[in-house]
């Protein structure tokens, strides 16, 4: 399995790598509830927009191979097989957040309109419904060490953000405001985001009682992709302070 | 400095305004109440109010109500404040007036009381206003009283209010529940004694949790922009839905399904099918093996009124309208098909009045192409023309709307010239490929 750079995000990479960067905290208002099974990840959109541009809205073809998207964010650790990881932190409500779920209704064709006559409840035309999570929340929020003006330009054609975010998540606008400091932890020392135990401790100093607390998780854009994962400190989970190895604190 | 960025997309924004009831439910709805529900959806709101009353009145009011003996420890050492007191006085208050005119008679009732106190609560801005809506919702008559706690009671300063209605819309089963409790000790007899509650944390700025009636975006979807588009490109390629075969039917209709995997150059046969129709490369879909990949269209819709100023907001299109002013029942009958009916049943279902306005909003990809855009613009015509009814029960009439558009892409005319010309010049291509399943790709996608 490769590490593949589309020709198209060369120029991305060049780029990016002159960019001065800073810690950034980034706001998502947002008009509508959004679905999501796990947290909304920032360098999921952030890659899914440079994408998305540089191909022309072509996309790529679906491939076991790992594509990289570079980003305007600073990468902080690389995996043993070329993976990065970047700094950033998940998307997290603001304030109020309630859990809801919405159904999602999938029509049966009426049997009047075809020639043959459609089961409803059962097989391949069964009326389905689907229940999907949402958080019904005012923003998003989430932090990142990185460039301002190029993160808000890769931001401007995202208007929804979730699943299904051809009808939920719209985004009234994104804010992104400089902090003093990026960290990957809260003041708890709870992870923001999942954060593998070898960028954290290396490969030989991964504390054993943090091993068993950890999961199988993706810690970078495409989450989905087996090559994004590694034995990760999910989020919200205290992460070990002895024998770190990775800055959690950017300035 | 904070650098503020609007999403730009291409917007085709109207407003469609109901002429007749809406009736759109909860196809999950599983409230045990009479009648069906508008479909509704959690929504934060901010309940405005102005000054934090003294403690010594809130003391003072929670002595005007003594509990029965029983209840009293119970509630001075459960850990709950004033306002979540007031909310069980409120309903204590209710049945204790009303239940002569048996209407608390049975555990449905009690289950009816809990989900239209909710509703009386989350459409009320105080406690006076929310026992008015109650009165209404149960149907009772308002007669008079003379009861000075209870007048008290109902005319609290406003940000009590404010946090009473909270608790009652939070914990609504719970209230009903300590209240009955309360209802009964006080029929035994029991001896009253006054208690004292700790104070609620009374801010002037509350923001609540409310389910409100509110339209489904992925219904629109389909209403205003699937089904018309699909009857428009069949009406243009001089076909209709009975030529096809099955799965293509389905494709176009309500996306279809994978029925099989293992598909190869799926990239290829995508882009392909997009490319020929530009409707799937719009709304997307699946053929048999796979997904034709992400849509180029995000929907959204709100109804008109207060609760959503804050989308409405950015279209200018806020409102002073509650939704649950415009909130209405029908009530039909059944009839059992014999020629003296012996056994009809009635029915019941909450409507949005006539004159109900929903704010729709299609955003376009930014690659979105051009006669992707002619097809939105031409499934909006269609919609228009066509049946222009949303939601259920348009066979009885309801849900028939006028669609007025606010907003349009620049070249949404000249788009749906594009597209009509699109349409007729690839005609017979085009519609080779629904009829045989290969969507012009010379390969069988869809069996």
């Amino acid at each position: 399995m490769n590490v593949i750079l589309l020709d198209e995000l060369r120029d991305y990479e060049v780029r990016y790598a002159a960019l001065p960067m800073q810690p950034l905290k980034i706001t998502c208002e947002l008009l509508a509830p959004v679905a999501h099974y796990h947290n909304v990840h920032f360098d999921g959109i952030l890659s899914y927009a440079a994408m998305e541009e540089a191909t022309q809205g072509r996309m790529v073809a679906q491939s076991s191979d790992y594509y990289t998207v570079p980003l305007p964010i600073k990468t902080v650790w690389h995996s043993g097989l070329g993976v990065p990881l970047h700094a950033v932190t998940d998307m997290q409500p603001h304030s109020s957040n309630v859990q809801d779920v919405i159904y999602y209704h999938r029509r049966a064709l009426e049997p009047t309109m075809t020639k043959k006559t459609i089961r409803t409840t059962q097989g391949r035309h069964k009326e389905k419904r689907t229940p999907i999570p949402a958080s019904v929340t005012s923003a998003l929020v989430c932090y990142a060490y990185g460039n301002m003006e190029e993160i808000g330009r890769l931001l401007q054609p995202m208007a929804a953000v979730g699943k299904k975010h051809n009808t939920l998540g719209t985004v009234k606008r994104w804010l992104i405001t400089p902090v003093e400091y990026f960290s990957f932890v809260d003041k708890e020392h709870h992870a923001r985001c999942p954060l593998p135990l070898a960028a954290l401790y290396g490969d030989d100093k991964m504390p054993f009682d943090m091993i068993m607390e950890c999961k199988h998780l993706g810690f970078t854009s495409p989450y989905w992709h087996w090559m994004s994962k590694s034995t990760c400190v999910d989020t919200g989970r205290y992460v070990s302070k002895e024998h770190l190895s990775l800055d959690l604190v950017l300035r | 400095m904070t650098y503020i960025i609007e999403p730009q997309l291409r917007h085709f924004t109207s407003i469609l305004t109901f002429t007749t009831p809406v009736s759109h439910h909860d196809p999950a709805s599983n409230l045990d109440a009479n009648v069906t529900l508008f479909r509704r959806s959690k929504l934060l709101i901010e309940r405005k109010a102005v000054t934090v009353p003294p403690e010594s009145l809130i003391n003072d009011l929670v002595a005007r109500f003594p509990v029965p003996a029983s209840l009293a420890e119970v509630l001075e050492t459960s850990g709950l404040a004033a306002d979540d007191f007031f909310a069980i006085v409120f309903v204590k208050s209710f049945i204790h007036l009303f239940n002569g005119q048996g209407l608390m008679d049975g555990i449905s009732r009690y289950t009816l009381l809990g989900n239209r106190l909710k509703f009386a609560a989350v459409r009320a801005t105080s406690i006076y206003e929310a026992w008015g809506f109650l009165c209404d919702e149960m149907q009772v008559s308002v007669g008079g009283f003379v009861d000075d706690a209870l007048s008290r009671f109902l005319l609290m300063p406003q940000v009590l209010s404010a946090a009473t209605l909270d608790r009652i819309v939070n914990n609504a089963a719970s209230v009903v529940a300590l209240a009955r409790n309360w209802h009964e000790f006080a029929k035994a007899d029991e001896p009253l004694q006054t208690i004292t509650m700790p104070l609620p944390e009374l801010s002037d700025n509350k923001q609540v949790v409310v389910e409100v009636p509110s339209f489904s975006p992925n219904s629109v979807r389909h209403e205003v922009l699937r089904e018309p588009g699909m009857w428009h490109m069949l009406n243009a390629l001089d076909l209709n839905m009975n030529d096809l075969p099955d799965s293509v039917a389905a494709l176009f209709y309500n996306g279809g399904d994978l029925n099989k995997g293992g598909e190869s150059a799926i990239y290829k046969l995508t882009r392909q099918i997009k490319e020929a129709y530009p409707l799937l490369g719009l709304l997307s879909g699946a053929t048999d093996a796979f997904i034709l990949g992400t849509s180029n269209i995000e929907v959204n819709c709100w109804l008109i009124c207060r609760e959503n100023n804050t989308a409405l907001a950015n279209y200018g299109a806020t409102t002073e309208i509650s939704i649950f002013d415009l909130l209405d029942r029908e009530e039909m009958t059944r009839h059992n098909g014999g020629r003296v009916d012996t056994k009809p049943m009635p029915f019941g279902f909450e409507v949005l009045a006539a004159g109900t306005q929903l704010l729709v909003d299609m955003r376009l990809r930014p690659y979105a192409t051009e006669l992707e855009t002619g097809a939105v613009s031409a499934a909006l015509q269609t919609y228009v023309n066509g049946d222009s009814t949303l939601g259920g029960q348009s066979a009885r009439g309801f849900g028939l709307g006028s669609m007025q558009i606010v907003e349009l892409p620049p070249n949404a005319e000249t788009a749906l010239q594009a597209y009509e010309q699109y349409l007729t010049e690839h005609r017979d291509k085009l519609r080779q490929g629904l009829l045989d399943g290969t969507l012009t790709t010379g390969k069988r996608v869809l069996s």
